[in-house]
């Protein structure tokens, strides 16, 4: 008997199997930090920036199941680093994967991977904005995790990002540090709609450091 | 009194309205077989109305005195205008039988001496390829009148054959009678695996369900059936079948005795109601044979349930193309079209009874349709053009519903709804989970198996429940 909004735990688990990095267990802590750490309500099925550190696949899998269920479908999921994706964009076609970079614009849930060493292509932001907005027509989900290593110049490589992120109204969570505000819940979150900017005179709600 | 050519001939001319002769002229030579006296009249005819000056009845009557004497029945009355066309139908249908007698009667003196076998089929061939009209001599009642409950006898209609999957009836609403509803996979695209989800839960509401088995045995399908049945009633995994231990004889003791407690409660419960019959049980190889098997279908459906038949399933449309009929067709797609006009007529007129029922279709998707749907953006999104060799399908069927085995993700399958006459269109593909090793479609009813997304926020799964 079918039953409304609800998944089958199984398929949900075989399909977000192959996140499950290391040891299990250490990955099942992960996973409960990642949870306690991050409102998925603050993203809404829509783009969002995230700057984590660590446990950047089990903030993948929450966000795949979360997104599953909302959605009450089990949800494709690409995930790729920045380099890699605009090392595509920018091959010959006839030696690019046409079918990696198909799934990128096209999957349920597109994950990229930034951090300091992918910064090695002048258009890398500028790619990845057209990603967010062929991505955001077709009302689907792009996470930015961007993976900090060293606090210090994160926010000085991700400012073009940011900006675009802020100007759109965009969601921005920070799950290290000080660096930034922390996570900032929208006013009125809708899956159809761009969520929130990050509002540094605005009192966070969740204030959350890792 | 008969109508003859020559009747029609001076009752066209007698109208006196250049257009509608000259119509009516044309419609004649097209129709009907002329003799060469009508065919110079016709000739004198034209000629006068290009001219500009139409000829008399009286001029035909004096000119060929010798043919409109001859005729007897034009002594009497002119046809009016509005009774030229069905006259026209009736004289259409004598030729036609008086040609037919001929040939028969030529035909049944060469068999006799000894015609040659591919002679004979051509021969028959060509014989059945005759259009026999008829005239409906009753005016069909309209349709829109006063009605003490409308809205009772619309929704009447709905109470109709399930689907498996209810999601499929929010968009398209029940199967109703008198439709003709596609079910549509590339291969390996769980056809089979739906068509008997579909038969067993009718079956199982009391409906009464033809199951046509062509690319199969029956056995088989009756295993697959059972453990589909042992899937629906499950409530522990446990309890669950696999068919591939089936398959490898590799059951222990206690899941034999289940197996066969099911499989006899199956029969028990439902038989009365789902009729499985293979193609080694059938003779299909002409419409009549099928017409033939389809009543004795519906007997039997009566004499066990009191009712006769509700739905039939035909698995699979395109092995009827290796059928026997022998008007020449130029490419299988054609003999596959007939079949599918067929069934359409069966479901509206069953055995031209005044009753309907409905029609279950599975088909092949084409190779061309299957390879767009497979790219990430149209994923599982067939067009009403997806049908292989059939396209009468496109127009025929009521609803037309594609099945797409999901790669990506283990057991499932993506339900497109590309035409639907009572119903909307999915914006998306519907995510339908799919068991090919239990032959089960839609979700298992396992303690347990499922998650909302209330349960995981508020842990009542936890992330140990899902990574095990």
């Amino acid at each position: 008997m079918e039953t409304i909004n609800a998944l089958s735990i199984t398929q949900l688990s075989n399909k977000y199997t192959a996140l499950v990095s290391g040891d299990k267990f250490k990955f099942l802590e992960e996973l409960k930090l990642a949870k306690s750490l991050l409102d998925p309500h603050a993203i809404a099925y829509a783009p969002a920036l995230i700057y984590s550190s660590g446990i950047r696949n089990a903030i993948c899998y929450y966000l795949g199941t979360y997104f599953s269920l909302k959605m009450n479908e089990i949800l494709d999921y690409v995930v790729i680093t920045g380099r890699q994706f605009v090392d595509q964009i920018f091959l010959p076609s006839d030696i690019r994967d046409h079918q990696l970079v198909d799934r990128v614009f096209n999957t349920g849930i597109t994950f990229i991977i930034l951090s300091q060493f992918d910064y090695n292509n002048q258009f890398l932001e500028s790619t990845l904005i057209d990603l967010i907005e062929s991505r955001t027509l077709d009302k689907k989900a792009t996470i930015i995790l961007y993976e900090i290593t060293d606090s210090k110049t994160a926010h000085s490589l991700t400012k073009k990002i940011e900006d675009y992120f802020i100007a759109n109204k965009l969601t921005i969570i920070n799950l290290v540090g000080n660096a930034l505000n922390a996570a900032v819940k929208p006013p009125n979150p809708k899956p159809s709609m761009q969520t929130t900017a990050t509002d540094n005179t605005q009192k966070p709600k969740n204030k959350r450091i890792l | 009194m008969t109508n003859t050519v020559c009747t029609i001939l001076l009752s066209i001319v007698e109208v006196k309205d250049p257009q509608y002769i000259s119509a009516k002229i044309s419609l004649l030579e097209r129709e009907l077989t002329l003799t060469e006296v009508e065919k110079k009249i016709v000739k004198d005819i034209k000629e006068s109305i290009s001219v500009g000056s139409p000829v008399t009845t009286e001029f035909i009557k004096d000119k060929y005195s010798f043919y409109v004497e001859s005729d007897s029945n034009v002594l009497g009355t002119l046809l009016g205008r509005d009774s030229i066309d069905s006259a026209i139908t009736d004289i259409k249908v004598s030729q036609l039988r008086t040609m037919l007698a001929k040939e028969l009667v030529e035909l049944g003196s060469d068999v006799k001496r000894d015609l040659d076998i591919n002679e004979l089929r051509s021969r028959i061939g060509k014989l059945t390829s005759h259009k026999l009209v008829t005239r409906n001599t009753q005016i069909p009642e309209n349709e829109l009148k006063v009605k003490t409950n409308a809205y009772a006898e619309v929704t009447a209609e709905g109470e109709g054959l399930d689907y498996p999957i209810q999601r499929i009836e929010h968009f398209a609403g029940k199967a109703i009678p008198g439709t003709v509803i596609g079910i549509l996979a590339f291969a390996g695209g769980f056809k089979s695996t739906f068509a008997l989800n579909l038969a067993y839960t009718n079956a199982a509401r009391g409906k009464n369900m033809l199951y046509l088995i062509l690319e199969d045995t029956g056995l088989n399908i009756v295993d697959r059936v059972v453990i589909n049945h042992i899937a629906c009633t499950a409530l522990d995994r446990s309890e669950l079948i696999d068919a591939t231990w089936v398959r490898d004889n590799k059951l222990l003791p206690d899941q034999i005795q289940h197996y066969n407690k099911k499989h006899n409660e199956l029969a028990t419960k439902y038989g009365k109601h789902l009729l499985m019959w293979d193609s080694a049980k059938l003779e299909y190889h002409t419409f009549p044979d099928m017409t033939n098997l389809l009543r004795d279908a519906d007997n039997l459906f009566k004499k066990e349930t009191g009712r006769g038949i509700d739905g039939v399933i035909i698995d699979q449309l395109s092995l009827l193309k290796y059928t026997d009929i022998t008007k020449k067709y130029s490419y299988t797609g054609e003999i596959l079209n007939e079949w599918v006009s067929y069934f359409r007529k069966q479901a509206l007129k069953f055995l031209d009874e005044d009753r309907q029922i409905v029609v279950f279709l599975i088909s092949q998707i084409n190779r061309e349709s299957y390879m767009e749907a497979s790219k990430p953006k149209k994923k599982g999104r067939y067009d009403i053009t997806c049908a292989a060799e059939a396209n009468e399908l496109e127009r025929a069927l009521a609803t037309m519903i594609t099945l797409y085995k999901d790669l990506d993700t283990r057991d499932t399958v993506l339900i497109n709804i590309p035409k639907s006459r009572r119903g909307m269109v999915p914006e998306n593909p519907i995510q339908v989970e799919a068991y090919g090793n239990y032959f089960h479609f839609g979700p298992l009813n396992l303690k347990g198996e499922q998650v909302t997304l209330n349960d995981f926020m508020n842990n009542e799964v936890k992330f140990e429940d899902l990574i095990k």
